[in-house]
């Protein structure tokens, strides 16, 4: 399956609010100006993942995880670098360790990241796409990548596709890169692209009739 | 089919287990528990919470939980609350919001509990029927991580200090074993300059710099650079840094490993390495026993000096890298000694294995003829020869002896010049009468360009005559007969130029620089055809140099004869006059003038002091011979009278008298006025020949100093000298007038 130029696009605006929301959202709670923003986004085999992912980073990722159910269901990750974990958890808490180590303390504020981030890509999709969505609380977990994505196609015999986002997250003159990845499986996805697609027919009616 | 009352009686006593179960929790759980209504008002309130926070939940039920806390609004905790409602689930992280409700974590503490908070939504089938919050007091956890933090901090820090105290002994131990080798490698070389370029090599491969150089310093503390790396030799080698100047310099003056950077002292050698782009230096000196043998320095193009380490480590290499070039240098110096030793053993067993020859040969001829005339039986005629003969030998051997007397001298400093100012050309026609039976019985011509006004040079008659004669007997020696010997006297500029030049057997190019040397002739074999000693040119040399000359020797080659020039620098116009009273006399004596010719004193008063009879006649003798008129006095006082009484035209005075000497005399004769006769000219006699008792008499007053025992002639020529002085003077004095 391969999104046409107009879905892809609209789905790069959804992410668009999404990530906008999620900024506004760490800059109240930290009190720094933060700044998330996606290059780009990209459609795979959840199958295929590892080779679009491996090249990220060699060793452990730290990721936060969390299903979602409804008419659209599948999982919903946030990936960093171990590095990045902890540099985006100093640049957040406004401290800085001499050990690069993620001790518990730095994993609840990565949970809670990743949940603002999911929760707020998530609800707009429900919101803007009029699905409801419901979440399991998040969890973090640090694993290498190939274990991760083995864990992700781990006894599922069905077919899934993966949207995998490029985040940039702007943290006081530092950038800390991960991905945004969520995986769905067919009819979850046919769901997403009819919701997308009726959308876009929605505000092609508002601009032309506003 | 069930029973429906039993089903029913099922349902409660689940129903109550749940709520004894629920009960307990609530009791004796050690989290926080608030669940809120759709509303968020306040449904449960735990136990935990009421001993916490002691809010009682009987006081807050039904209270929403915004109104109970409302800082939970200001802190923007309350969407949490809103997203439980729609649905979704959150993690408070303690470290963003530290805790939910402000709770002291302990009676004694004042900072308030760490609460990790998760807020769900609470779902009755299928619907949200309001919310469920967690708390759990994170505060020790917080605590021990805080710990654990500080723990592996001090343990990173440790680890990195130790692992740096490794490097640094591993770095230690690697340039001890570099510092090995390198002594080790230069320890190896036999040649001093191997030892140095093993030096250098070793240092830059180690410490990695653009340049390592190494000077060495001469007698005079000048440093010379000897080896180099990083650089052309042909650039630098040699270059010489004066005592004191340039880096090098410094570091030796101060002893001790100096750096420098950005611009760097002046010297030839920093020109160099500017010009090569060094623009820091470090360097070390090389000392053996506090005595400065050279310096170690390192140039780099970066503006830097070296760390500790690197200058620890150049000071070891410094202080073995000065044993290891002292030892190669005394081993070559050893070594040179040794050869030079050996060399000069070798010239004086020749040159005696020559004396002995040289001098045996004319006894041979005088002891053979002695025998034969003792014999008595030879006649007349042989006879005659035979004396002849013995007396041209013993004059040989004679000649022989001066020649070995003045080397000696020359050897052990002894030999001294009478200086005064001199004349050459009467010497160079004295010398050239002297060889001329020689160059006769040859068939050598001897033809000269002599001229007569070249000016005087401070000389030693004698010595200057025994130059040229030597000249000449050498040119006439190696000369085959019917061959021809040119001399020439020229004024060069301001010298005085005495030139032999021969047709003779000429000098081998490769001798020409030994030519002067003692113990050496060009022809040093058994069978050699020329006899004498080979001392000839040694003395000449001594002797020029002793009159500040100089002497060289030409020759095209071998059979195409040889020259040698002689220069004396010509006396300087005021020195000429401070002593023009002895150069004429001197002048005079020299060519040789005999009494009868000086036989002109005719009216001349003269006054003689001295306490002396004898030699008084005498005096009188000579001078009245002569024209003059004479008076005499046996003391100073006596003399003092007669200046009174006759006014002399001249005085001599004997210097050793009773009472008073003759400087005395002088001095009172000097005090007198020029009417009373203070201005006489005078003659000092004197068996002291030696200069400081001319320099005394000239001083108390005397004008000329005439050693005894006094030659007539030289007398006269003293007192001529003086009355032409003093007629000049006169002259003057009254054209002045």
């Amino acid at each position: 399956m391969v999104l046409t130029e107009r879905q892809n696009d609209a789905l790069t605006e959804l992410i668009n609010i999404a990530f906008a929301r999620t900024g506004a959202a760490l800059s109240e709670l930290t009190g720094h100006r933060v700044l998330l923003d996606s290059p780009s986004v990209a459609l795979h085999l959840a199958s295929e993942l590892d080779n679009s992912l491996s090249r990220f980073v060699p060793g452990e990722v730290a990721w936060i995880h969390q299903v979602f159910h409804g008419p659209v269901a599948g999982d919903a990750l946030l990936l960093l670098n171990y590095e990045g974990a902890v540099h985006l958890t100093e640049l957040l808490t406004d401290e800085s360790s001499d050990n690069s180590r993620l001790d518990e303390s730095a994993r609840e504020v990565l949970t809670e990241v990743g949940n603002i981030l999911l929760n707020a890509c998530l609800g707009v999709f429900g919101n803007v796409l009029h699905v409801h969505v419901g979440f399991s609380v998040p969890r973090l977990r640090l694993d290498t990548i190939q274990d991760l994505i083995a864990w992700l196609n781990r006894s599922r015999g069905e077919l899934r596709y993966a949207l995998v986002i490029f985040t940039r997250f702007q943290i006081k003159d530092s950038q800390v890169n991960g991905y945004l990845v969520l995986v769905l499986n067919m009819d979850s996805f046919d769901r997403l692209v009819k919701e997308i697609d009726e959308w876009i027919e929605e505000n092609e009616r508002k601009t032309i009739n506003p | 089919m069930p029973d429906l009352s039993t089903q029913a009686e099922q349902t409660i006593e689940i129903a109550r287990m749940n709520d004894a179960v629920f009960r307990w929790m609530n009791d004796h759980g050690n989290q926080g528990l608030i669940v809120t209504d759709e509303h968020l008002r306040i449904r449960i309130w735990n136990h935990w919470l009421e001993t916490k926070t002691r809010k009682k939940a009987k006081d807050i039920i039904g209270v929403s939980l915004l109104d109970v806390y409302p800082e939970l609004v200001t802190r923007q905790l309350d969407r949490y609350f809103h997203q439980a409602l729609e649905g979704r689930s959150n993690i408070l992280s303690q470290k963003l919001h530290r805790f939910l409700i402000e709770i002291p974590a302990s009676e004694l503490d004042v900072e308030p509990m760490r609460q990790s908070v998760r807020i769900s939504p609470l779902e009755d089938a299928g619907r949200i029927i309001g919310t469920v919050t967690v708390i759990d007091d994170v505060t020790e956890r917080v605590n021990r991580e805080a710990i654990l933090q500080r723990q592996l901090a001090q343990r990173a820090k440790l680890l990195e200090s130790e692992s740096a105290a490794r490097n640094a002994a591993e770095a230690a131990n690697t340039r001890l074993s570099h510092l090995q080798t390198i002594t080790d490698e230069a320890f190896a070389q036999k040649s001093l300059n191997d030892v140095l370029f093993k030096i250098v090599q070793g240092v830059k491969a180690v410490l990695n710099t653009a340049t390592v150089t190494l000077l060495m310093a001469d007698d005079k503390g000048d440093l010379i650079v000897r080896a180099i790396d990083g650089l052309e030799r042909e650039a630098v080698l040699g270059i010489r840094v004066h005592a004191g100047t340039g880096f090098a310099g410094l570091v030796a003056n101060e002893r001790k490993p100096l750096s420098v950077k950005g611009k760097l002292p002046a010297s030839p050698l920093n020109t160099v390495l500017q010009e090569h782009g060094i623009r820091s230096l470090s360097g070390i000196p090389l000392l053996i026993e506090n005595h400065v043998l050279g310096v170690i320095h390192v140039g780099m193009t970066e503006i830097r000096t070296l760390n500790d380490d690197d200058i620890r480590f150049l000071r070891l290499i410094g202080d073995r890298a000065s044993l290891v070039i002292e030892r190669a240098r005394s081993y070559e110096s050893e070594k040179i000694a040794r050869a030079y030793a050996e060399q000069a053993n070798r010239l004086k067993d020749q040159f005696l294995a020559t004396v002995s020859h040289e001098l045996r040969t004319p006894l041979n001829a005088i002891l053979g003829w002695a025998r034969l005339l003792q014999s008595g039986r030879i006649d007349q005629k042989t006879a005659g020869h035979a004396l002849e003969v013995i007396e041209r030998n013993a004059k040989a051997q004679a000649q022989l002896i001066d020649d070995l007397l003045d080397v000696s001298r020359i050897i052990s400093g002894k030999l001294r010049l009478n200086l005064s100012p001199v004349e050459t050309a009467p010497l160079v026609e004295a010398a050239l009468d002297a060889v001329r039976p020689a160059a006769d019985a040859k068939g050598i011509r001897l033809s000269t360009d002599i001229s007569v006004q070249v000016g005087p040079v401070p000389g030693d008659p004698d010595r200057i005559q025994q130059i040229v004669w030597n000249l000449l007997s050498n040119a006439i020696k190696f000369t085959p007969k019917e061959g021809e010997v040119f001399v020439s006297v020229n004024r060069n500029h301001s010298n005085v130029e005495i030139t032999v030049r021969d047709t003779g057997q000429g000098i081998r190019p490769e001798f020409l620089p030994f030519v002067f040397d003692r113990f050496r002739q060009g022809d040093s074999s058994v069978t050699r055809t020329h006899s004498g000693l080979g001392l000839g040119l040694a003395i000449v040399r001594h002797l020029v140099e002793l009159h500040g000359g100089t002497v060289h020797a030409e020759s095209p080659g071998e059979d195409q004869g040889a020259t040698f020039r002689v220069c004396f620098p010509v006396l300087g116009a005021k020195r000429e006059e401070l002593i023009e009273d002895e150069s004429s006399l001197k002048t005079n004596l020299a060519t040789q003038m005999t009494f009868e010719e000086a036989n002109s004193l005719h009216g001349l008063h003269v006054l003689i002091v001295d306490d002396d009879r004898d030699a008084l006649d005498l005096l009188v003798t000579v001078l009245e011979q002569c024209g003059a008129h004479v008076v005499t006095a046996g003391s100073a006082i006596e003399g003092l009278e007669v200046v009174g009484n006759v006014k002399p035209d001249i005085v001599i005075s004997d210097i050793e008298m009773p009472n008073e000497d003759g400087y005395a005399f002088m001095r009172k004769l000097r005090a007198l006025t020029a009417s009373q006769g203070g201005q006489i000219p005078s003659i000092a006699l004197t068996a002291h020949a030696k200069a400081e008792d001319r320099m005394r008499a000239l001083a108390a007053g005397f004008h000329i100093h005439v050693p005894k025992p006094v030659e007539p002639a030289e007398l006269l020529v003293a007192i001529r000298s003086l009355r032409e002085r003093n007629l000049k003077g006169e002259a003057e004095g009254s054209s002045g007038n």
